[in-house]
């Protein structure tokens, strides 16, 4: 049983694939950084250089990665050029794994400074993850200048004839990095259905929490808080009342306005949020179960975009780079083929 | 097949480790902390019936011709949605022993009141650097801190004064149950 169950799992992590999304996931991604992540923290961290230390205080990564936190003026010049230079040499694969090395960990600092502030950047998380990961698994240099590099370099030393086209791609490789690219993914989704099952219970499912959010009444001039009705004099001594969370703000659109109008709506709609989170440990499977959970991700993230004004744009991308389309136009093709030849002739 | 070392096999244990086991880590403990994250966005339960609040950082002058006003931290130059966010997970601590964003166990009223005379002093120093939170700064005796219940329509309802920070001794004074 236990030889079985390690046969299976050393098959399923490193038996060699041909195709894989992971030369694309580092252009897409990389692409995005240099024209959205990049300059807004870039911004960011220019405006908190004077800022009182007081008011921060410095997650763990701040304390490890060798960089100072708040920069100073030539400091952050210099850093801006240096990741903008890196961000360049990740999308087009110029000493592919180092880049990705030192462009993650340049992210990561800037993702940990943020939330130093007190401003914890969820989409920017995952992202961060992933292309840092990147720089150590198999396959994230294909499609790259160095595969173009060395393919050149072995035409000009005789060597093994490979097409131009094949060196680009690269060999195929073991896709357990891939899979831990997945793995981080659905489990950040299944994490955020834990979450509401831990503070809330299936009481979350009643559609109350989402109209709440829903009709904006978390949004305003000011930022609000949560506590329970009674709490013991001896929980509540700070203040009398006892804060329990802080409510995240959401600017709701007319859409969700109209939304909250109908109860039922909203009941099918947060059952259908804790089924997706809970259920995504089934995109592990593969096959259909990783498509259908992957594309229904993709269109409950683009809902919260739409009805709330928050964008998880880096959950999108990972999402639509981690279904295998490929695999998922040949089904749709062998479906609609046996359709044809199960039809009765005219 | 193509079969790998044992060595590469090795290598890739080790990368799946460090990255699984912080994430795994901060889904079951529950925390946050960059990149790792147990995602509580919104899983916090909100009804009809949850009570809701707000904090008031009132400025307090020692002329008394010049009013208490409250602190807008937009006008010092920080965001207030970060600011309150890293004052309840940091500063001020949460009731809930599972929060994500801070909670400290075993909290006493001298360490609550040692955090506070950071955070305001910080407060203080920062008002300084802004041209319009010099408005703030000039002649501030101290500062309020307010719990605020927020009726169904967001509306100020019950007011708890938490306590107060003292410019000149650079202390805050916890005295909410102090009679």
């Amino acid at each position: 049983m236990r030889n079985r169950f390690l046969g299976v799992l050393d098959h399923a992590l490193f038996v060699p694939m041909a195709r894989h999304p992971l030369g694309l996931m580092r252009i897409v991604l990389a692409g995005y950084v240099l024209c959205w992540r990049l300059p807004r923290d870039l911004r960011i961290l220019w405006r908190v250089r004077n800022a009182t230390p007081e008011l921060m205080d410095p997650a763990f990564l701040l304390k490890i990665i060798p960089l100072p936190y708040p920069m100073g003026a030539e400091q952050f010049h210099i850093f801006s050029g240096v990741m903008t230079a890196l961000g360049v040499c990740v999308l087009v694969g110029l000493f592919t794994r180092a880049s990705l090395f030192f462009f993650g960990a340049g992210l990561l600092y800037l993702g940990a400074g943020e939330s130093s502030w007190g401003w914890f950047n969820h989409g920017n998380a995952l992202l961060d993850l992933v292309l840092f990961l990147m720089a150590w698994i198999p396959g994230t240099t294909a499609w790259s200048v160095d595969h173009v590099l060395l393919w050149g370099w072995r035409r000009n030393r005789g060597g093994p004839s490979e097409s131009f086209l094949s060196a680009l791609k690269g060999p195929p490789v073991p896709p357990w990095g891939l899979k831990l690219i997945l793995l981080l993914v659905v489990l950040i989704f299944f994490a955020a259905g834990v979450s509401k099952l831990r503070y809330s219970g299936l009481k979350w499912a009643d559609g109350e929490t989402l109209s709440f959010y829903l009709e904006g009444r978390s949004g305003g001039n000011f930022h609000q808080f949560a506590g329970p009705e009674n709490v013991p004099p001896e929980v509540a001594w700070r203040d009398g009342f006892g804060l329990e969370s802080h409510l995240y703000g959401s600017p709701s659109s007319p859409f969700a306005r109209r939304l909250v109008q109908n109860p039922r709506a909203l009941k099918i709609l947060s059952t259908l949020t804790l089924l997706l989170e809970l259920g995504m440990p089934l995109a592990l499977l593969g096959g259909w179960p990783q498509t259908i959970f992957l594309l229904g991700n993709i269109i409950f993230l683009l809902s919260i975009q739409s009805l709330m004004n928050i964008y998880f744009r880096p959950y999108v991308l990972l999402s639509l780079l981690l279904i295998d389309w490929r695999w998922y136009l040949e089904k749709i093709r062998d479906g609609v083929k046996k359709w044809r030849v199960g039809r009765p002739a005219p | 097949m193509q079969t790998v070392s044992w060595g590469y096999k090795i290598y890739a244990g080790i990368v799946i480790g460090l990255f699984l086991i912080p994430e795994i880590t901060a889904v079951v403990l529950p925390l946050e902390n960059w990149p790792f994250t147990c995602a509580p966005m919104f899983a916090h339960y909100v009804g009809e019936g949850t009570a809701r609040y707000r904090f008031r950082f009132i400025a307090e002058y020692a002329k008394e011709s010049r009013p208490p006003r409250e602190i807008s931290i937009n006008d010092i130059g920080l965001r207030q949605i970060k600011v309150m966010r890293y004052f309840f997970g940091k500063v001020y601590g949460s009731i809930d022993p599972r929060a994500p964003w801070g909670h400290f166990p075993n909290d006493t009223q001298e360490a609550f009141e040692a955090r506070l005379s950071r955070f305001f002093h910080g407060l203080t120093l920062q008002m300084k650097k802004k041209k319009k939170g010099k408005k703030y700064a000039k002649g501030l005796k101290g500062i309020r801190l307010e719990v605020i219940r927020l009726d169904i329509q967001n509306r100020p309802g019950e007011v708890h004064t938490v306590g107060r920070y003292s410019v000149k001794e650079r202390r805050f004074a916890h005295g909410w149950g102090r009679r």
